[in-house]
């Protein structure tokens, strides 16, 4: 994938926030460029303090460009959405090798495999031979392993639990290529050691650090070990170690908070998938969205029937609707149903063109009229006009002429449709227009009424998460508590060395984004592996990643919010009042 | 003992937020299983129902003819149908339902206050089964005139003779039903005046071995439908209709299960100073335990005062009407509550050990 494509699909993705549409799919590009700026970001950094030269920072920023391209593509693009599919391509060594291909095993000779994988053995070998050259670490053979079972193992491992994830292959995997192509990088690195041994000089030059290109800061008269002039990643390091030094001396407090944050994930997603049930989710958007259903017509509109025909034909002939199952019902109908729990129900006539004469109804079988069946040949009075009942059947007929000729006024009819379908989907302005026009109550497709139910099954989601949220965050708060009263010794030290306010405050922000981003994890794999679970409680829908997105920094704010006067409190102490004793 | 009580009082308000947040997850956990429990009374009570009176052999009675249907079916067996009359009830929410002689030979309507219907005996007034709701209002064994709500019209005089267990009733349309407003009365002479009324029929057909060949035409027309497929699908309605509550009660027995572990967790940490102070004065440590336990027992003992309360609520409401808030569930949820801050308690005797309260006590 070369950088065009990685900027096209970066670009796809931040129109997709900004118009607010729902993201169903990273297509990869967007994660190489990060990957890539990332990259080129350290190098320069690290450039600028003089810890590489300008070629290396050059080699590294390649190495890392041709490893995106040329081998993250087996990753391929990541779903948020479930596959619909899930198949084993042949194999029933259940989830784990089925997923794999292994073809190596089906290959009948050598030429065959390196035809199949000439071009591949090429890149690897290139690949190998520039980190060998670029990276001093990869120069002992054990290295060199340690390289490729990372280069593969990762790969598979996020194969692995995508395919999880999405129940079924979403992305295969080809296992005859680490092995295949072990050979190839061998060679590749093989190659390289050769070249550094034979030009050491140039090498020791390409590893050699560079010369510092930012200015010193003057050394006030502090310890010779200060926490200023340590650089961020340093920063980082030591914070994380201070959190595990942490954990190790209250682990009751830390595993009761990584359960008390689990439990909450947990709950939060399974209050999700409860209320997903309520959502309607069609399989065909294209025709819910040109789908009208149940349309009732105001008769105020029109002074006959027709003004309505023509307002019909009108809509057909400029918008392309066709419709089904035109119904007219009259306030005094002569024809019912007795429904037992409901007493009488009036029948409607159904308007049809087809397959029926002027003068001539088609009745419903179980329709009464004036409290008897009819039978064929009989005679009856309907809006003031005669019929002859020419079939027994499942619906009540009429011909459209005749409902022209019916002696009721239009105040005396109640008209609708089955469903209006449209031939392409319609803008709001047209939709209010033919809402206009034929005078209809109301004109919402099914993909208009499923967004408005879905939004409020959305909302309900929201609400449920922030209430669980609070709920937990509260229990959390108090856990965290004890986490900062127990660490204002080691804060006391910091604050001795030189640490200051955004220092302290980022070791708490982070010890707790810590925290949640594990319980998040943990909890994601304890949902995913209750899938069965959930299924055998009804619940099929599952919800979407970016809701459990939002559950994630929900709980993160909240907990920062709510640790905040504390924090402040611990920011504002001197060391002294810390308890700091000799 | 009042001292323990009031030391327990002291350490439960050092953190009052926490303990409020544990009293609504313990509330909404024991809300959660009440329900749940009751439907699940309710599914056994329609079993034991089902199985007692072989309602595998029924059939409901349908279709345009159905008064010449029964006729002809009585006219076949030599037995009466089963008639279920649905006639103007006292206000909106409650209906009369008028059963008929053969309806309380064929099902054992079970009771949960007084006694069954005795169709022999004469009571001077309309014999009638009431449920939950109504019992509040109207004691068993006295009589009544009852009149309609809205306009005073009168209906009949009633006797009540005992209240339906969990308010289940045979339902001449839908298997069994929940109702939890409603009377059922036995009216052979015809006492109740009647307006709107609907009549619905159940035949049973046990012992009858040629009963499906003999009725081929009406069972393929649907004339008569047979119970158990309705029995079957009004199940699975219930059971997915249920599941959410299920789901719901179990997240926030573990919520409230992490959270009561937290702030044992906490409060043991918090309170090590205070264990100490009490240590040096002299107080044994099954005197700090039994503190301790008191504490835990008054924090689970007030969702469950308040449950009380939040489900006499919720049986006013639509989840009331649609669901049994079953009292049993509501007991055993408390039950599983008490068990909850038992291993709590055992948790905080694990965690206040001997070395810990000495280390305090050296740091002081």
């Amino acid at each position: 994938m070369g950088i065009i494509a990685m900027f096209k699909d970066t670009y796809s993705l931040i129109r997709t926030i900004i118009a607010g549409d729902r993201i169903d799919v990273l297509w990869g590009g967007e994660i190489r460029l990060l990957c890539l700026i990332i990259t080129v970001f350290l190098c320069i950094k690290a450039y600028k303090k003089g810890s590489i030269n300008i070629l290396k920072a050059i080699m590294i920023t390649v190495t890392v460009y041709l490893y995106i391209y040329l081998m993250m593509p087996n990753i391929g693009q990541i779903k948020f959405e479930p596959d619909n599919f899930g198949f084993l391509l042949g194999y029933d060594d259940g989830v784990v090798f089925g997923q794999f291909w292994r073809p190596f095993y089906l290959m009948e000779s050598l030429s065959e495999i390196l035809d199949i994988y000439k071009t591949q053995m090429c890149y690897y070998m290139l690949i190998t031979f520039i980190f060998t050259i670029t990276y001093k670490r990869l120069y002992k053979l054990w290295q060199f392993f340690v390289f490729y079972i990372g280069t593969f193992g990762w790969i598979i491992i996020v194969i692995l639990l995508k395919n999880q994830y999405h129940n079924g292959a979403s992305v295969i995997f080809d296992l005859g290529i680490p092995i295949v192509l072990l050979p190839a990088m061998l060679a590749g690195w093989g190659l390289a050691r050769i070249l550094i041994a034979l030009n050491r000089s140039k090498y020791d030059k390409l590893q050699a650090a560079g010369r510092p290109h930012i200015k010193q800061k003057e050394k006030g008269d502090r310890a010779a070990i200060s926490l200023k002039g340590i650089s961020q990643v340093k920063h980082l390091c030591l914070i994380l170690s201070e959190i595990i030094r942490d954990k190790r001396s209250e682990s009751a407090v830390a595993i009761t908070l990584y359960l008390t944050i689990t439990i909450s994930f947990i709950s939060i997603f399974t209050c999700f998938r409860v209320l997903e049930k309520n959502k309607q989710i069609y399989d065909d958007i294209d025709t819910a969205s040109k789908t009208y259903e149940g349309v009732f017509i105001n008769n105020e509109n029109f002074l006959s029937s027709n003004d309505f025909l023509s307002a019909l034909d009108t809509v057909k002939n400029e918008y392309g609707i066709s419709y089904e199952g035109l119904r007219v019902q009259l306030d005094e109908m002569p024809l019912y149903y007795d429904v037992e729990g409901l007493g009488r129900v009036d029948d409607s006539l159904l308007l049809i063109s087809d397959n029926i004469s002027s003068g001539e109804i088609h009745i419903n079988e179980d329709a009464l009229y004036n409290g008897t069946h009819l039978n064929i040949g009989d005679e009856c009075n309907i809006g003031g006009k005669s019929f002859i009942v020419t079939e027994i059947g499942e619906m009540t007929e009429l011909c459209f002429n005749d409902f022209l000729s019916l002696n009721a006024s239009m105040n005396e009819l109640k008209i609708s449709f089955d469903n209006i379908t449209s031939s392409e989907i319609l803008d709001a302005a047209q939709k209010e227009d033919i809402k206009n026009t034929l005078g209809c109550y109301e004109f919402e497709s099914e993909q208009d009424r499923a967004s408005e139910q879905n939004r409020s099954v959305a909302a309900d989601q929201i609400l449920i998460c922030i209430l669980i949220a609070v709920l937990s965050v509260l229990v959390i708060v108090s856990l965290f508590k004890q986490v900062m009263l127990s660490s204002s010794k080691r804060i006391a030290m910091f604050r001795l060395y030189g640490a200051k306010d955004v220092f302290i405050a980022s070791f708490f922000i982070i010890y707790i984004f810590e925290y949640i981003a594990i319980s998040f994890t943990v909890a994601m794999v304890i949902y995913k592996l209750c899938g069965g679970v959930f299924k055998s409680f009804y619940l099929n829908s599952e919800s979407s990643v970016s809701m459990k997105a939002y559950a994630f920094g929900v709980v993160f704010l909240l907990s920062v919010i709510f640790n905040l006067p504390q924090l402040i409190l611990m920011l504002k102490k001197k060391p002294a009042q810390l308890a700091v004793r000799r | 003992m009042r001292k323990y009580i009031s030391a327990a009082l002291s350490q439960l308000v050092f953190s009052p937020l926490l303990a409020v947040v544990l009293c609504i997850e313990f509330v909404v956990m024991i809300s959660c299983f009440s329900i749940c429990y009751g439907a699940l009374e309710l599914d056994r009570l329609s079993k034991q129902m089902y199985n007692e009176s072989n309602m595998h052999d029924w059939y409901y009675v349908r279709g345009a003819n159905e008064a010449d249907l029964v006729d002809d079916l009585e006219k076949y067996s030599g037995r009466e149908a089963m008639s279920f009359e649905f006639t103007e009830g006292l206000d909106s929410d409650t209906n009369i339902i008028i059963y008929s002689k053969s309806v309380f030979d064929n099902i054992d309507i079970k009771v949960s206050k007084g006694e069954g219907i005795d169709t022999e005996r004469d009571y001077g007034a309309i014999p009638c089964l009431i449920t939950s709701r109504l019992s509040e209002k109207y004691k068993i064994g006295e009589t009544y005139d009852l009149v309609t709500s809205f306009d005073n019209k009168h209906l009949g005089r009633f006797y009540i003779c005992g209240v339906i267990k969990n308010d289940m009733l045979f339902s001449p349309t839908e298997a069994f039903r929940y109702e939890p407003s409603a009377i059922i009365a036995y009216d052979p002479d015809e006492q109740i005046t009647k307006n709107n009324n609907m009549l619905f029929y159940v035949w049973n057909a046990t012992g009858s071995d040629d009963f499906k060949a003999q009725y081929k035409e009406q069972i393929d027309n649907i004339d008569l439908i047979p119970f158990d497929y309705y029995y079957s699908s009004i199940k699975e309605i219930k059971r997915r209709e249920i599941m959410p509550y299920v789901l719901l009660m179990i997240v926030f027995s573990a919520l409230s299960v992490s959270g009561l572990i937290a702030y044992v967790i906490i409060s043991n940490t918090s309170l090590k100073q205070q264990a100490a102070i009490f240590l040096l004065c002299g107080a044994k440590k099954i005197q700090m335990v039994l503190i301790s336990s008191i504490r835990i027992f008054l924090l689970v003992l007030a969702p469950s005062l308040v449950s009380v309360f939040i489900i006499s609520y919720l049986r006013t409401t639509e989840i009331g009407n649609n669901n049994l808030l079953s009292l049993t569930g509501q007991i055993l949820a408390i039950a599983l509550c008490l068990l909850i801050m038992i291993i709590a308690s055992l948790l905080s005797v694990l965690l206040a050990n001997d070395r810990n309260i000495s280390e305090k006590v050296r740091e002081m």
